[in-house]
Order: structure tokens, then C-alpha cells, then sequence
């Protein structure tokens, strides 16, 4: 009976070990994603040195962000959408350093060649509403959607230029298919088993105005909201892409 | 006898305080577990284009909740001397708000705001109160009764006022299983008013039949204040930016802005979204509210300082006060629409969200009446 017993136990001893799971330690990878002015942390309401002896002051700094991955033989889907809400974040001092970020922790380790973002949304994505999401979802927003152009609005970027003859508000949105920017960083991540690797993706405010010392017009130029302005949205959507800087940690 | 003068005096002090503010003492417990305690959902009915309302899990809407949460909005019972309700601010056929630019409260006290429409109100996720200060519909339930200008009472007298209520007793129990009445608390009555509220939502109106294709369309001047409205006239007429912070279909943005309403130093001397966050961003900023029902709902701004929707129009139109931190898309909006003939066509456009069903609806009326 004891030897029974005792070989039963065994059996099932090892019908447990044959069942245990591979543990394959996955790899993390943490985006953050900053807003700077000139390289300074970016803080609402706060007047900047802009060119030429004006200043700026920035009221709303928004962006969606969609379609983030990383690539190398084949891509790996990170997150569909997120809202870098940099119109509350950075309107407190005390978290404008912090950013958004955004940790993906169960990524397969290896050598990644290629991050890949857009400021924006696909163009599937593009024709959901807001009743096509639950509170907090970043698409749940009314505030983001333009109901007269049937799409989300990608970007907002509101302010103040402040020049010796007068305040000239301006306010910047981008939103339809046509204004998504796909940008793509071309760069060698390493993600190690059980080890987190930071990126940090910095997005110049100034930038957006002023590129290799070419000083965007915004006196002439200040909104663009409606189809006539689509120029000036092509302007500003271009310009941020080229406002965005990485940083691997 | 001095010493009994004041013996006398002090009991009775006692006395009196203990009914204020120790309300448990003297009344009678109350087994109510006789009563059977079996809530029924009361599924809220999202209309299309609606975006998804965001329930608590801790208080599920319930018929028997919804039913108390009905009866306490008109009730005066929580009110210092039972002049007042939640329905003295907040009348039906106004869209839930009292025709006051400051709302009057308790001996003909003036509050300090204009009263906000509850249409729709529990689609709203980013605070409540023209400057946010409370972040849901349970938490702002328990601000006006203590309010000094509003109903000025201790809600401890609320409480012990409706455990001593036999109608409410039973209502208690049906709707949140309370085995007797010392169970009543505040959050009960919050969490049944804010149920109701809940309910309160309003789609019936022209705008809302057009967006569903159950009428063909809008009239022309109306159709035109709506691409004006949404800025997409194709140049064809003044784009009025409007839906920037009045987004369609709820008619807000769900936020905050300074709608150039004040100057730098009225800012100051104001409680705003400032007050709150201690932003230097949110300086003069107020909640932007919902355009629904808007012809029922004059007069206008938290301070009700513009009596039409001439007068609103008008401000935007010349880009308000400036200011440090007037928004700005205000100014960049102002000067339009310029033309009488524009403006008229905006106004049309507004009137088409006034919802008649929903300021006749039976179901938000008062239970006391019916």
C-alpha cells in the first residue's frame, strides 16, 4: 500500500513538472514623452523668448498619438492611441519635467532597429467618434472631435505671440487623414530580458515656428481651422514632425 | 436661584443641541427588514452619437433609486426651514436652471453663481461646478445643503429629518437595503440624487432628429448657423469657432475657459478654475457649459451678466475683456459673425437644441405634484 501510495505521488510529481510553463522573462520598454520650449521643460502660460526681441506664450499644447511600435524583421504593436494632454500636465511646475510615459513591459527581447509613431490617428481610427469609447479612453473626448471636419483633432497648439505691435493669438489645430505624420526613428534598442529601457521623445515647441532659423509667420498666418487654412495646418503638422527629438537612456 | 437659572439654561442649551446636532438621540430605531429589499436595474438610454455615460460601480442606477434621488430633488425637507430644493434652482421647464443670473436661496439669500442646466449631466467626467471644484454627481449632492446661501442646514438635521420620515424609511430601504432607519446617511441621499440626475438626459431636440436623419433638415438660416457654429462653411459665411468649447453632440467640451469675461483683476477677486488648481493657466477659466436647451436657460455666464443670446453673441463677436489669459481663441473668434443676418442665422441654429420633450418629460417631474 505505502509503495502504491508512494508511486502515485511520484506520478503526479511529475505530471506537475512535465505541465510547468517555459518562463520566457520578457523585455521592458518605457516611452516618455516630454514638451519642451527651446529645450527647457514647456510650462503653460509662461512667457518665452520667441525671435526678433517677441515673446510666446503657449495656452494649449496637445497632441493623439497613434500606431506606436518598434521594428526589426517584424514590427511589434506598443499602443493604438494616447493623448499627450500637455495642457494640463504642464500647466503645474511641479510635473512639467515628468511627461507621459508609457511602459510596455511584456516586449520580446532582442535588437529593435526602428521606433514607429504617428502624431495623429490611421485613417480607421480616424472615423470612429467619440460614442465609439468609454471615459477615459483619449478618444472618448468630444473635446478632440471636429465635428465639421468628421475627424479627431491631432494637434492643438494655442497661444500668444507677444510683439512690440500687439498680441497676435494663434491657434493651430490639425485633424483629417491628410495630417497624420508618420515618423519613424531609425536607431538600434536593445531590450534585455528583465531589464526596462527608457526613450525619451521630446517635442520643441519653438521648433514648430522657427527651423534651421526660418521663422514661421505667424502674425499673417494665425489659425488653421477651416479648409481655406489647410496650408497652414500642412505647415504646422510638417514642422512638428520635425520638432520631435529622441534621447535612449 | 441664580445657580438654578443657570442650571435651567444650560440644560436646556443641552437640550436643544442634543436634537441639533446629536440627532440619533430620542427617535426610535425602525426594523424595516419586513420590507423586501430587491432593486431593479434602470438601465440610462444612450442616444445615438452619444458618448458612453460613466456609472460608479459603488452606486448602480436602480428604479428604486432614481425613484428616492426624484423625491429628495423636490423635497424641502433638506433645506433649514423647508423652503427650498434642489428644484428651487433647478426648474424642469427651464432645463434645470431658475431664470436668475444668481440663484436666491434660503431667506431670500443671493448665491454667488448663476444655476447650471442639469441636462445631460451625467456625461460630464471633468468636474462639476463652474470651476470644478468636485469631481462627481455624489460628491456635489452634498454641497448645497450646507451652503449658507443655498439651504443653510446640518446635514446630521437632514439625516435625522428624513430617518424619522416614514415614506422615506421604506424608500431607504427599497432602494440601498438599509435594515433600519438610523442607516440613512448622507451619501445615500447623494447617491440617490445623483441617480436621477443621471437620467436627466435630453436628445429630442430639432437639432438631435436632424443628426438622426428623422427629419429631412434644417431650415436654410438654421442649417448655415450650424456650419457657422462648427466652422465649416467653406468660407461661404464668418466661421463662429463656437464648437471649440461647446462641442457637438453633448454641446460642451467637458472644460474649462476664459471666455474673456473678466478683466485681470476681476480675475483676482473671482473664485475660478485658478481657485482650484492654483494653475497661473486657469486663471479666469470656468466651465464651459452645455449649449442644449440653451433659449430656456438665459441669463448667461456663471455670473448671469448677459440676459440673451444677442448679448452672448455680441460679446464673442467683439472678443470680450482682455486679459493675461483670455483664451485665445476668443479674440481670434471676435468680430464674428459681424453681420445682423449672420448673428440671426447662429441664434436659429441654437434654437434648434431647445429639446420640449425633455422639459415635459413626466419622468423628471415633480412627484409631489403628480
Amino acid at each position: 500500500m505505502r509503495i502504491a501510495t508512494l508511486l502515485i505521488s511520484m506520478i503526479v510529481l511529475l505530471g506537475a513538472c512535465e505541465k510547468e510553463p517555459m518562463v520566457v522573462e520578457k523585455a521592458g520598454l518605457k516611452l516618455t514623452f516630454k514638451a519642451v520650449y527651446d529645450s527647457e521643460p514647456l510650462l503653460l502660460s509662461r512667457n518665452y523668448e520667441f525671435m526678433n526681441g517677441d515673446s510666446i506664450r503657449f495656452q494649449r499644447a496637445d497632441l493623439i498619438i497613434s500606431d506606436i511600435s518598434i521594428g526589426n524583421s517584424k514590427n511589434v504593436s506598443l499602443s493604438q492611441v494616447e493623448w499627450l494632454g500637455f495642457s494640463e500636465k504642464n500647466a503645474d511646475p511641479s510635473k512639467i519635467e515628468e511627461g507621459f510615459s508609457f511602459n510596455f513591459n511584456d516586449v520580446e527581447p532582442g535588437v529593435y532597429t526602428s521606433l514607429y509613431w504617428n502624431i495623429g490617428l490611421n485613417q480607421v481610427q480616424n472615423r470612429s467618434t467619440p460614442a465609439n469609447y468609454t471615459f477615459p479612453h483619449p478618444l472618448s473626448n468630444a473635446e478632440l472631435y471636429w465635428a465639421g471636419w468628421n475627424s479627431y483633432i491631432f494637434s492643438r497648439t494655442d497661444g500668444k505671440l507677444l510683439t512690440e505691435s500687439g498680441t497676435y493669438d494663434f491657434s493651430y489645430h490639425t485633424g483629417g487623414d491628410i495630417l497624420t505624420r508618420a515618423l519613424e526613428w531609425n536607431q538600434n534598442i536593445e531590450l534585455k530580458a528583465g531589464e526596462v529601457k527608457e526613450i525619451i521623445i521630446y517635442i520643441d515647441y519653438k521648433k514648430i515656428f522657427v527651423q534651421d532659423g526660418e521663422v514661421y509667420d505667424i502674425k499673417n498666418n494665425l489659425s488653421s481651422h477651416t479648409s481655406a487654412q489647410i496650408a497652414v495646418a500642412h505647415a504646422i503638422a510638417d514642422n512638428m514632425k520635425l520638432a520631435v527629438k529622441y534621447e535612449l537612456k | 436661584m441664580r445657580s438654578c437659572i443657570i442650571l435651567l439654561f444650560t440644560v436646556l442649551i443641552a437640550f436643544s443641541g442634543c436634537r441639533k446636532d446629536d440627532p440619533q438621540v430620542d427617535d426610535p430605531i425602525v426594523d424595516l427588514q419586513n420590507i423586501a429589499y430587491n432593486p431593479s436595474a434602470h438601465t440610462i438610454p444612450i442616444p445615438p452619437l452619444f458618448p458612453q455615460m460613466v456609472i460608479p460601480a459603488d452606486n448602480p442606477t436602480t428604479q428604486e433609486g432614481v425613484l428616492l434621488g426624484r423625491f429628495l430633488f423636490y423635497d424641502p425637507i433638506m433645506s433649514r426651514d423647508s423652503s427650498i430644493s434642489c428644484a428651487t434652482c433647478h426648474k424642469q421647464e427651464l432645463s434645470f436652471t431658475d431664470g436668475l443670473d444668481k440663484s436666491i436661496g434660503i431667506d431670500g439669500k443671493v448665491g454667488k453663481r448663476s444655476s447650471m442646466s442639469l441636462a445631460n449631466i451625467g456625461f460630464a467626467n471633468r468636474g462639476l461646478f463652474w470651476d470644478g471644484r468636485v469631481s462627481s454627481l455624489e460628491i456635489q449632492a452634498l454641497h448645497p445643503v450646507e451652503d449658507p446661501n443655498e439651504m443653510d442646514e446640518k446635514w446630521p438635521n437632514v439625516i435625522r429629518k428624513l430617518q424619522v420620515h416614514p415614506t422615506y424609511q421604506q424608500m431607504f430601504r427599497k432602494a440601498f437595503g438599509i435594515k433600519n432607519n438610523k442607516e440613512i446617511t448622507k451619501e445615500m441621499v447623494a447617491k440617490a440624487l445623483a441617480q436621477f440626475q443621471r437620467t436627466m438626459v435630453s436628445a429630442g431636440s430639432k437639432y438631435d432628429k436632424f443628426i438622426r436623419q428623422e427629419i429631412l433638415d434644417l431650415d436654410n438660416d438654421e442649417f448655415e448657423g450650424m456650419s457657422m457654429f462648427n466652422d465649416n462653411s467653406g468660407g461661404a459665411l464668418k466661421d463662429g469657432g463656437c464648437a471649440h468649447c461647446h462641442s457637438p453632440v453633448l454641446f460642451t467640451a467637458d472644460n474649462y475657459f476664459n471666455n474673456g469675461l473678466l478683466t485681470d483683476a476681476q480675475q483676482a477677486m473671482t473664485q475660478t478654475r485658478f481657485n482650484v488648481t492654483g494653475f497661473n493657466s486657469d486663471m479666469g477659466k470656468f466651465r464651459a457649459v452645455s449649449l442644449r436647451n440653451i433659449a430656456l436657460t438665459a441669463p448667461y455666464m456663471h455670473d448671469g451678466s448677459l440676459a440673451s443670446l444677442d448679448d452672448v453673441i455680441e460679446h464673442y463677436s467683439t472678443g470680450g475683456v482682455p486679459s493675461t489669459n483670455v483664451d485665445g481663441l476668443i479674440p481670434e473668434h471676435g468680430a464674428v459673425p459681424t453681420s445682423a443676418s449672420e448673428k440671426d442665422k447662429l441664434i436659429k441654429f441654437l434654437n434648434t437644441l431647445t429639446d420640449t420633450e425633455f422639459i415635459n418629460n413626466p419622468a423628471f417631474k415633480n412627484p409631489f405634484e403628480q
